[in-house]
């Protein structure tokens, strides 16, 4: 549906019925939500654009309201006119602006609908703005007046209401890997292999992205194999799996809350040592660095990215590929809240070297990367899919010029955006995960005198 | 007159510093986020990348799309000190060496001469003026006259005759003794005292606008550093 024809719609009618004291409370929201740092970067901008072609959707709309500077400008007018002296006294003179139903109608726009928290302006910023942190403290602020776009806030509702985001009841979870596991089994050539579900003590807990089980159930095989491969010590939980938590892109810290302290329920029940999180990037975000931070609370355990876990393996000798079964060109995508925003870096890279022959990097890459436009939550707001698609040309052509014929995503999300816009620009790319290239490098028959001789053929 | 002026911008170099305080309190009383993550990466590399290596064009694709505004940035931060120094040599009477007083003349004309450059940019560029507001053309005009101010005083100090003054250890700003007689002392003067009325206004305007990233430039940067740096993104290989 076209954007103009959806923005006359319900949430915008939602928006004029708010009241002085909707807006009232959506200010003391967004105040809770301004620690020392944020009110430093709220009054650090200097206004001098460098910004702009940092951002996707600045690069491929040229809108002035897509400018990262200009984003930040609109949630710092707003700081600035309730907290800044001079905003107070002489708001116009220092662009400072009321939190009025023209400025929600603005920050949903700009702030929901321009960005994917991808961080990339923030590495580019002349200053250093944490963009991505002043963008989800407005969208806090959206969200407590109920505005947070539909897709969206779907997926949350449905996360806190049904245990995961894709709403499989934990009958369906439990029938699916028991369905896996034989397919593991068929695939290994061995009855004994395993996908574990609620075995205490074991080493690790592993989540999946949801979208795993209801769309791309063979990843989890995939996932299995390597572990089978490795002799690993690890289960799936069958209540608590789900690696995403949407509550970082709604800016909904209750509900971020209220879904990071589910894996850790799970891993502190089932007493494992080390929770490994799925190839989705704003899961391993979430978990890994922002879910401490929502919690309030010193993790006991230690947690990791999956990619991690595999290079591990592969230095180890643990278990051992055959490059040559993934022989055509493969690129590789750098999913922002994992390389960026994760410090998951060279992992990839790493594991790619040793699992496929041909593998050619984008440009740029690693933090300099661009987003696919499918994070931020973007791939649920429907509101703002055209948008998405057209922010998604930057990656199409990144693509396109590595002549790959394989792109290697390690996130779902990403995932689902480079499969449209696979479709979108005619890419003809397979894309597929990294643990899917490891799988069908896997040497299986010599797992054994891998770990048992010398892997020092496998350092590097 | 003169030092009536002096004690200005003594008083309002004082008033700034206390402002700025201020605000560096309040903004401190949103209070600290702290860190329950378990690092990753070092704090300290990130920030040592973050105002080093982390600002080169080379690094920085911003820096190296906009290599001539970010050059002229850099130039203009440059003079801007430079017209710091000057000041301060010309309020307490400080004698600067010869050498350091030509290198400061440059910075304070390149300097100058960047700023405006930045100033006619934000007027030209129809983003820029949709993304400004009239602190940033008033913070960008006060302070280029600040240091064009000061490029001007620091070139009548000699009447630009540096060979016939060359042998001469110091000069001191407040004391144009090379200019000795004539229009050129009330030119002099003039410029002296125009320079110190510029730097009382741009003290006072301080803690109002723009200005103030002159603390939390640096702030901030400290932040992206320890940001990226605990996550183990940056530095970069």
């Amino acid at each position: 549906m076209p954007e103009e024809n959806v923005r006359k719609d319900e949430f915008d009618e939602k928006i004029d019925r708010l009241t002085d004291q909707d807006l009232k409370n959506a200010l003391r929201v967004f105040r809770d939500k301004i620690t020392s740092e944020y009110a430093a970067y709220l009054n650090s901008c200097v206004h001098c654009g460098l910004c702009a072609e940092s951002c996707h959707y600045y690069l491929t709309d040229g809108e002035l309201e897509s400018m990262p500077a200009y984003k930040v400008g609109l949630v710092a007018s707003v700081f600035k006119r309730q907290f800044g002296l001079a905003g107070r006294v002489f708001p116009a003179w220092v662009g400072a602006k009321d939190l009025d139903r023209e400025m929600v109608r603005e920050w949903v726009d700009a702030l929901f609908g321009r960005c994917s928290l991808c961080a990339r302006c923030t590495m580019n910023c002349s200053v250093g703005l944490n963009t991505m942190y002043l963008v989800r403290a407005a969208r806090g602020a959206l969200a407590s007046l109920g505005l947070v776009p539909d897709g969206l806030k779907s997926t949350v509702e449905t996360a806190i209401q049904k245990g995961n985001s894709m709403a499989i009841p934990r009958e369906d979870w439990i029938e699916t890997v028991e369905w896996l596991e034989s397919e593991l089994q068929a695939e290994v050539n061995d009855p004994a292999a395993k996908l574990p579900l609620d075995k205490k003590g074991a080493k690790f807990l592993y989540t999946v992205n949801p979208r795993e089980p209801k769309f791309f159930p063979l990843s989890i095989v995939a996932t299995g194999k390597i572990f089978y491969a490795a002799g690993e010590d690890w289960t799936f939980s069958s209540y608590n799996y789900d690696v995403t938590n949407y509550g970082l892109y709604s800016g909904d810290d209750e509900v971020a809350v209220t879904i990071s302290d589910r894996l850790v329920q799970s891993m502190e029940e089932l007493g494992c040592k080390t929770l490994v999180l799925a190839e989705c990037g704003h899961g391993f975000n979430s978990n890994r660095w922002e879910a401490p931070e929502w919690l309030r609370k010193r993790y006991g355990f230690e947690v990791r990215s999956i990619l991690e876990v595999v290079a591990d393996y592969i230095r180890e000798g643990r278990i051992k590929l055959d490059p040559s079964r993934n022989p055509e060109r493969l690129t590789l995508h750098d999913p922002c809240n994992l390389v960026r925003l994760g410090g998951i870096v060279e992992e990839q890279r790493y594991i790619l070297k040793h699992a496929a022959l041909n593998f050619a990097e984008m440009t740029p890459n690693r933090q300099n990367n661009f987003c696919c436009g499918g994070g931020g939550g973007q791939l649920a707001m429907t509101r703002f899919s055209q948008r998405r698609l057209k922010a998604g040309e930057i990656k199409a052509d990144q693509i396109r010029q590595t002549g790959a014929k394989t792109v290697v995503a390690p996130c779902h999300n990403c995932i689902d955006q480079l499969s449209e816009l696979n479709k979108h620009y005619k890419l003809g790319v397979n894309v597929r995960t990294i643990c899917e290239i490891v799988a069908n490098a896997l040497l299986l028959g010599e797992k054994r005198s891998v770990r048992n001789g010398s892997s020092s053929d496998l350092k590097g | 007159m003169m030092d009536v002026l002096r004690v200005g911008v003594v008083l309002s170099a004082l008033f700034a510093l206390v402002a700025l305080t201020v605000l560096v309190v309040k903004t401190l009383s949103f209070g600290k986020r702290p860190f329950y993550s378990r690092d990753a990466g070092s704090k300290v590399s990130g920030v040592i990348y973050a105002f080093g290596r982390g600002m080169m064009p080379w690094e920085k694709e911003s820096s190296r799309k906009h290599l001539l505004t970010y050059l002229s940035g850099v130039i203009y931060h440059a003079g801007i000190f430079a017209a710091l120094i000057y000041l301060l040599c010309a309020v307490f009477s400080l004698s600067l060496p010869w050498y350091l007083l030509q290198t400061l003349r440059i910075a304070l004309v390149v300097g100058g001469a960047c700023g405006l450059s930045l100033l006619l940019k934000r007027i030209l560029s129809r983003k820029l003026r949709k993304l400004s507001c009239p602190d940033d053309y008033a913070a960008n005009i006060i302070v280029t006259l600040f240091v064009i101010l000061a490029a001007v005083h620091a070139a009548q100090l000699t009447g630009w005759q540096g060979p016939a003054v060359a042998g001469s250890p110091t000069l001191s700003p407040s004391r144009p003794t090379a200019v000795s007689s004539g229009p050129a002392v009330g030119l002099t003067s003039f410029v002296e005292g125009a320079f110190y009325i510029v730097s009382i206004l741009m003290f006072l305007y301080v803690p109002v606008g723009k200005i103030r990233h002159c603390f939390f430039f640096f702030y901030s940067r400290v932040l992206l550093g320890i940001f990226f740096g605990r996550r183990s993104a940056l530095p970069t290989r």
